[in-house]
């Protein structure tokens, strides 16, 4: 009995049966399984990384050519609409639907600013020189960091449905795993950028 | 199975609202620790400082697993899933790593 008071703090949509077989709503668990997937794409991406920056010295040179004011600030805008999109989810559970839009739309609008960014550094590196040809670091910083850009576009589609379908309360109960695929995003850039910003100036 | 949920939510007079946690107060925790992993970045020691700016990342990721994915309300076995996942990913890692160091040695830094 005593499990039934560890719901989910936003939800009792996880719940146990009394012989505690876990319930666990299909979008979410179908989002986790595809979590877990992405933590064996990006995580395969990071260790060779890593390994390949052991190899090559000269790394430590090529790689202080990246803006690591644009990666602080993106860094911030990430982490501010990974707070706004958890504020999306609980207005989403307490079914207030204004609420959810406008945190949803803030979200949005922070992952836009950070491809916005992007783009404006991408411009910079290329003009510099710096392009995918000229290392394998390069290879690397334009594969990991475009490949997590990609993810924020998926983000990006999701929640503008999400948005767009809020009227009906199935959408409504969606912003959960959209919620989990955003901070999964998040925690990709929590290391992405230590990695690629903040080790190498 | 809906109104099975339901009841469990509902009716079960042990059944306490959870408490929100304050998610303006983790994300300025999240700013702090984001400042502190910028200044450990000033450290000449490239091992010392990267080990702590690391270290740091994990405790990021810690805190928005924890209270933004609350991943610890989820059930034991999508914790075991996500943790099986990265298994797989520092197998990959430790499994190469030393054959890497030794061909081409580790330049410490």
């Amino acid at each position: 009995m005593s499990s039934l008071t560890h719901l989910h703090p936003l939800s009792a949509s996880v719940s146990r049966s009394p012989r505690r077989i876990p319930v666990i709503p299909a979008t979410r668990l179908g989002m986790w399984i595809f979590l877990a997937s992405e933590v064996g794409t990006f995580g395969g991406l990071i260790a060779t990384y890593v390994m390949m920056r052991m190899w090559h010295h000269e790394w430590l040179h090529e790689s202080a050519h990246t803006l690591l004011s644009i990666g602080t600030i993106n860094t911030v805008v990430l982490l501010t609409s990974s707070l706004t999109m958890v504020l999306a989810h609980e207005a989403a559970e307490a079914k207030e639907r204004a609420r959810t839009r406008r945190f949803l739309l803030l979200t949005a609008g922070l992952g836009l600013l950070f491809l916005c960014l992007k783009a404006f550094e991408y411009s910079h590196e290329i003009a510099g020189g710096h392009t995918p040809k000229v290392s394998v670091f390069w290879s690397f910083y334009f594969a990991m960091t475009g490949l997590h850009a990609l993810h924020i576009v998926g983000g990006l589609v999701l929640m503008l449905y999400a948005t767009l379908g809020l009227r009906h309360d199935c959408v409504l109960r969606r912003v959960a795993p959209i919620g989990l695929y955003w901070h999964f995003v998040d925690v990709v850039w929590i290391i992405l950028f230590p990695l690629m910003y903040v080790t190498t100036h | 199975m809906h109104a099975q949920q339901q009841s469990l939510g509902t009716s079960n007079p042990e059944h306490v609202d959870p408490v929100h946690p304050n998610y303006v107060a983790i994300w300025v925790i999240l700013l702090v620790l984001l400042g502190v992993s910028l200044l450990l970045g000033r450290i000449p020691n490239a091992a010392v400082g990267g080990t702590l700016i690391f270290g740091v990342a994990a405790v990021k990721i810690a805190i928005v697993m924890r209270y933004f994915m609350h991943m610890k309300f989820e059930p034991w076995l999508l914790v075991a899933l996500m943790v099986a996942a990265l298994l797989c990913v520092l197998a990959l890692f430790f499994g190469v790593l030393p054959d890497v160091v030794w061909r081409n040695g580790w330049s410490g830094r």
